[in-house]
């Protein structure tokens, strides 16, 4: 039986929503509306971060420290209807503070590193097989991207908004981060 | 591969591969200033270009004035009920929780298990308590903010935690319905974290006379029940035990209780108590057992009966977990007495009655039983200054060698499965 994850477009409307009004109620100074904000988007944060850093432990750590920021700046949210974008963008900022470009790609190549020494995954790094191939297959702005559209369903125009990046680039990369992956797939099957 | 079942195995991926940090950022929030709301304003005043969203403060100031009202009317309309000198207890509590590690809490529920109040017992578990909102939101949420809490304050560590659930509610069905779901759901916040924790559940039938007593030991009534049980059906304890009993922590009261059988007959007050985990930090029942064995080199082969209980033992005015070990040895109907350190597995007490027969191998076991040596010096190279002091107490004193032999003998099932009805064969032997 299919079991399908990706979300319609009412409820990623009733998704914003929700969110919107849990915000609220958190900028009422009532904290345990972020459990529920956490239990509604804890995949979409986790995944973005995951997504640029890679590093289990250290994106556990931005998505805590995005989730204490939201609610640390619950007041300062203007509902736009787009809170998700507002989050992403208080993650990213959390991101480029905490780890520089080189820092990132180094954590990619240590958890490679890893896995072919030992055959196995280390503590704190991925242990779900796809996703790992997933994420050494693909390039970052790659990865973001996939991740913004697929995990979280951002349109390429809000993507692109949010990442200040051409439209076109947007969808280029995204194409193409399709292509790879499903290239990668088959690929593993023949290999098999 | 499909573009829609792609989108679908990342999407699965990353959802299984998502933590549950919902306990962490909840007690973090709790800790964290939120900004001024009127940073907001202000930042609308100083930019007077900037598109003024109207709509947005028409709908907060109406939300707010909407709470207000709520809030006012819950309070005039809301019945309260004076109960006792200070207590207020709201008409629509159906059921207390009691929550204890060190930090005491009472969770106070309506029949929708809603937190409508929730108290702190103790100072430790009003630093705990502050900033969380707890009143209104349902009891999963409430248990798995209270369990961050005491994790970032630092009453819950990685591998030895103890809790004690108490829980007074209407009827026995709704009880032992509670005590399993908060069981399971405190465990799961365990796991999920990584951390290791023993729980003891229990009903408590809180009246008058139990409060007081609570309240004059300074404990939680969840803590004055269980000592109360413990007194009342373990024979090694009576009331004048009580004070020493209350003054125990947690987790050494959960492991005495962890060590007594539990038969579930009708009138046992721990019949209907829901427990799980292993009592971490301490060394097991089964450990102590095979420790001692070897370190008085006793085939395991050659025990008839065994029973490993932990109790309190004082020394030099300082408490300490000890196992009182009892062995009975085939052919033999003496019992012998020995203690061992809960904690480090040393054996800190010997019986020098146990005698020296030599077992051949058509008793059913391969080796020798030996008694001890008196004098400690024989065989324990080297001690420290501690071990010295114990020996003064003791009837004989083992070494290091106990830890060396650690691994000569392996139990076998027989003495593995008696390990949970030593009660029982108390009473076939004697």
């Amino acid at each position: 039986m299919l079991i399908v994850y990706t979300l319609t477009e009412e409820e990623l409307r009733n998704r914003d929503d929700k969110a919107e009004e849990l915000i609220f109620r958190m900028s009422c100074g009532e904290v345990l509306a972020m459990g529920e904000l956490y239990e509604l988007i804890e995949t979409d944060v986790y995944a973005y971060a995951l997504s640029k850093i890679v590093r289990k432990e250290d994106a556990e750590d931005i998505t805590h420290d995005t989730f204490v920021q939201v609610w640390k700046n619950a007041t300062q949210y203007k509902p736009m209807g787009k809170p998700l974008a507002w989050i992403f963008t208080i993650e990213m900022n959390l991101i480029r503070r905490q780890f520089n470009k080189s820092q990132r790609f180094t954590s990619i190549d240590e958890s490679i590193e890893v896995e072919s020494d030992n055959g196995e995954f280390a503590e704190g790094v991925i242990n779900n097989e796809f996703l790992r191939q997933m994420l050494s297959t693909l390039s970052e702005e790659e990865r973001e991207i996939i991740t913004l559209h697929i995990v979280s369903g951002l349109k390429h125009r809000e993507i692109s908004k949010l990442l200040a990046k051409p439209l076109s680039t947007v969808l280029s990369k995204y194409n193409r981060a399709i292509k790879k992956l499903q290239m990668h797939i088959k690929e593993g099957r023949s290999s098999k | 591969m499909k573009k829609r079942d792609l989108k679908n195995r990342i999407t699965e991926a990353f959802k299984a591969e998502s933590p549950d940090l919902s306990a962490r950022i909840l007690a973090s929030c709790s800790k964290e200033p939120q900004l001024p709301a009127s940073a907001f304003e202000m930042q609308l005043d100083e930019s007077p270009m900037k598109r003024l969203n109207y709509n947005v403060i028409f709908k907060r100031v109406v939300a707010c004035a909407i709470c207000l009202v709520l809030f006012i009317s819950g309070l005039s309309i809301g019945l309260l009920i004076p109960n006792g000198d200070n207590n207020i207890v709201r008409s629509d509590v159906e059921t207390f929780v009691y929550l204890d590690v060190n930090p005491s809490i009472e969770l106070r529920m309506d029949d929708e298990n809603n937190v409508v109040e929730c108290l702190a017992g103790n100072g430790d578990a009003e630093a705990i308590l502050l900033g969380l909102k707890l009143e209104g939101v349902d009891m999963n949420t409430a248990l798995t903010a209270i369990v961050g809490a005491m994790y970032v304050n630092g009453y819950l560590v990685e591998n030895s935690n103890s809790i004690l659930i108490s829980v007074d509610a209407k009827d026995d069905e709704t009880t032992e319905s509670l005590l399993a779901d908060i069981t399971n759901k405190i465990n799961t916040v365990f796991e999920k974290n990584s951390l290791e924790c023993s729980i003891i559940a229990q009903s408590v039938d809180v009246d008058d006379e139990l409060e007081q007593r609570a309240l004059k030991s300074g404990v939680s009534v969840g803590k004055m029940h269980l000592v109360d049980k413990m007194v009342g059906k373990m024979d090694e304890f009576n009331s004048e035990d009580a004070s020493e009993l209350v003054d125990m922590s947690i987790k050494e009261l959960n492991l005495i209780y962890s060590t007594r059988p539990h038969k579930g007959e009708e009138d046992d007050p721990f019949g209907k108590d829901v427990s799980s985990g292993d009592v971490s930090g301490f060394v097991n029942q089964k450990d102590a057992l095979t420790l001692l064995l070897t370190a008085i080199e006793v085939n395991q082969n050659c025990v008839k009966w065994y029973r490993v209980q932990a109790k309190p033992q004082h020394q030099n005015g300082n408490r300490q977990m000890v196992y009182k070990v009892s062995i009975r040895l085939k052919d033999d109907t003496a019992t012998y007495e020995f203690e061992v350190d809960c904690q480090t597995g040393e054996v800190v007490k010997i019986d020098t009655d146990m005698p020296n027969i030599n077992f051949s191998d058509g008793h059913g076991g391969a080796s020798q039983i030996e008694t001890t040596p008196n004098s400690p010096e024989q065989n324990a190279p080297s001690h420290d200054k501690k071990q010295d002091e114990r020996q003064d107490d003791t009837e004989g004193s083992l070494g290091d060698s106990s830890q060396e032999n650690q691994n000569d003998i392996a139990l076998g099932d027989n003495l593995g499965k008696e390990d949970s009805n030593d009660y029982s064969k108390t009473e076939k032997s004697d």
